[in-house]
């Protein structure tokens, strides 16, 4: 009897977790984040919160990011709610057949402006080029082992940019694979300067079940500026209507 | 003397020993009150707000076990439950944890559709209620009132729109009287989710048993795909946050236990042990084994007794502070009952028994000849 025992034991010490498999090449990671973040529609709220390198806290800042991810079509729309100075202060963002990032900045019934993808928007830490994750269209792509972030295990993975003139020229991410999330990732430039790092603190899982959402996160840099950003609510079923994203096709002005 | 003397002038010997000791039993005994609760007082808040509102039954998402059931589309699934047997009334309600104030924490806003029966338990205090479905204003609980420092005829902002208070209302659930209530259409707009619900509400007809339930609870699963129906009670259990408290609760039970029963089990040691010799002469006095044993329980129980009532009145002392924090307003509601208290104290009178059942067979068992060799 004590040695079926042990037996047991030792099979259920032996027995593998029954966790998804790992993805073995970075191909495979790479379908896995973009088929991540494919949505119909999405809304999210977020409480957006900057300190500056002196120590300065801005106004708190209340955004909502409306999102439409597809194979084909990638878009963001992102609404300043408060404070009022910024209201319906507005950025539409979309990712173009040249795999140029369309940066469109307006207020409600004011006109459109052209802005540069990697400014900063509203003067916090988000910058529309990363809210796009446009580095997993990249084609070096390679896998760098195993790293912990916040407690969590994830994937090291490199992405390389491929054009030489792109502002951000090497991407680090961390990959929690069972949540289908980067919990960490650091934007270098061509110098190998850190340009900012976005870690997530906190993860909210899918109402379905399939993976898992940032529900906290941090942007560090540049210039030691941090912007603490918590979502508050939001719809992953987010109706888009032909409306939603009208503003990418009408003309706009250059900064 | 009696036993009972015996064993309290036995504890007044080392009374700073006793103070440690109890006040150790009285923390465990206080988290345990103020965590059990809480969580109870939480539970039965949601329970009462669906309660009071008249809702049989909820229809809700499948996996909406998060503190906010998902939102979904209301129309179609309005209609297919509004052709069910019995059910009188389908009503969507919209609900958001929100922040109205940057001096107030977040509240809830529920959008509610205008004219429902959602709005028949509520009392108006003062003000009036919307007058229309798309008019943009919003009645506000009292205690949010109080929180927010509004009262009729000023302005709440919400989500960057601001609607002017018309109304102030008392429900008989904290969880709406620290709430700002809005139309359902109004709700939907400010937080951009048109023609969206996170629950329906059903109203069913005087005629429905329990097993009439149970079968709309069926054909909901069966013809709506990814959604349930579940009785309010049942809604309130699944929530994240009622689980997670009751969770904290149980585990608090538990430790505090095993806190307090070593704690006492300890005393009674480092007790026993210093009074071998005195046990050896009470033994060759002609005491019984049996009323030693008695002895070393009962000081063990007074202990653990006196512990038990001092920490009853820390824990409520504990809830009642959180309930009166800002952070904290109108979403502590806790709960205190006779039956608790009593409960509590018999966890005190388990803490003894289990804490002093070893030193009291240990001190039994000295042989008289070698407890009075001990110096």
């Amino acid at each position: 009897m004590k040695h079926f025992v042990l037996c047991l034991l030792l099979g259920c010490l032996c027995v593998p977790p029954a966790y998804a498999a790992e993805p073995e090449t970075a191909a495979s990671l790479v379908a896995l984040m973009r088929q991540a973040q494919y949505s119909q529609g999405f809304e999210a709220r977020m409480n957006v919160f900057v300190t500056k390198a002196n120590g300065a806290h801005p106004a708190p800042m209340k955004i909502a990011v409306i999102g439409q991810f597809s194979a084909a079509r990638q878009r963001l729309l992102v609404r300043a709610i408060a404070p009022e100075a910024l209201r319906e202060t507005s950025f539409a963002i979309a990712k173009q057949a040249n795999r140029g990032i369309k940066t469109v900045k307006y207020r409600a019934g004011g006109e459109l402006i052209g802005t540069d993808a990697q400014a900063r928007l509203f003067d916090t830490g988000l910058v529309a080029w990363d809210m796009l994750n446009p580095w997993w269209e990249w084609a070096s792509q390679s896998l760098e082992g195993k790293d912990r972030v916040g407690g969590r295990e994830c994937l090291k993975m490199r992405s390389r940019a491929d054009e030489q003139d792109s502002p951000v020229r090497e991407v680090e991410s961390c990959i929690d694979v069972q949540a289908g999330l980067a919990l960490r990732t650091r934007l270098f430039d061509g110098g190998h300067n850190l340009l900012r790092t976005i870690t997530v603190e906190k993860v909210l899982r899918k109402h379905d079940g399939s993976g898992s959402l940032a529900k906290k996160l941090n942007i560090t840099g540049p210039a030691k500026l941090r912007t603490d950003i918590e979502v508050y609510a939001g719809d992953e079923e987010y109706l888009v209507s032909d409306e939603t994203f009208a503003v990418l096709d009408r003309p706009m002005r250059a900064e | 003397m009696n036993l009972f003397r015996f064993a309290l002038d036995n504890l007044y010997r080392r009374p700073a020993r006793t103070m440690l000791t109890v006040s150790a039993i009285a923390l465990g005994i206080a988290a345990v009150v103020a965590l059990t609760s809480i969580a109870w007082g939480f539970e039965a808040s949601w329970q009462r707000a669906n309660d009071a509102r008249g809702t049989d039954l909820i229809v809700t998402r499948m996996a909406s076990e998060n503190t906010m059931p998902s939102p979904f589309r209301a129309e179609q699934v309005q209609q297919v439950v509004s052709q069910l047997p019995h059910v009188q009334e389908v009503v969507g309600l919209l609900s958001e944890m929100l922040t109205v104030s940057q001096d107030a924490p977040p509240m809830f806003v529920f959008g509610w559709v205008h004219g429902s029966y959602l709005w028949e338990h509520l009392k108006l205090q003062e003000g009036r209620w919307p007058n229309k479905s798309n008019e943009q204003v919003v009645v506000i609980g009292t205690l949010a009132g109080e929180m927010l420092h509004k009262k009729v005829g000023d302005t709440v902002e919400i989500e960057g729109r601001i609607f002017p208070v018309v109304g102030i209302f008392e429900s008989p659930a904290l969880v709406e009287n620290g709430a700002l209530i809005l139309t359902l259409d109004q709700a939907q707009q400010v937080t951009d989710k048109p023609g969206k619900v996170n629950v329906l509400n059903i109203k069913v007809d005087s005629d429905t048993g329990e097993a009439d339930l149970a079968r709309i609870k069926e054909q909901v699963k069966t013809s709506l795909p990814g959604f349930m129906a579940i009785t309010s009670g049942e809604l309130v259990s699944k929530n994240a946050v009622v689980r997670i408290s009751k969770a904290m609760s149980n585990a608090t039970i538990l430790i505090a236990g095993l806190v307090g029963a070593l704690v006492v089990f300890n005393t009674m040691l480092m007790s026993i042990n210093e009074r071998t010799r005195e046990i050896g002469i009470l033994l060759a006095l002609g005491w019984q084994r049996a009323t030693i044993m008695k002895l070393i329980v009962s000081e063990a129980m007074i202990l653990s007794l006196v512990g038990g009532v001092l920490g009853i009145l820390l824990g409520v002392g504990i809830a009642w502070g959180l309930e009166h924090i800002e952070l904290m307003r109108g979403k502590i509601d806790a709960i205190f009952s006779v039956p608790f208290f009593f409960a509590v104290l018999g966890l005190s009178v388990v803490l003894g028994v289990s804490g002093g059942a070893y030193p009291a067979f240990k001190a039994s068992r000295l042989l008289p000849s070698s407890a009075l060799r001990q110096e």
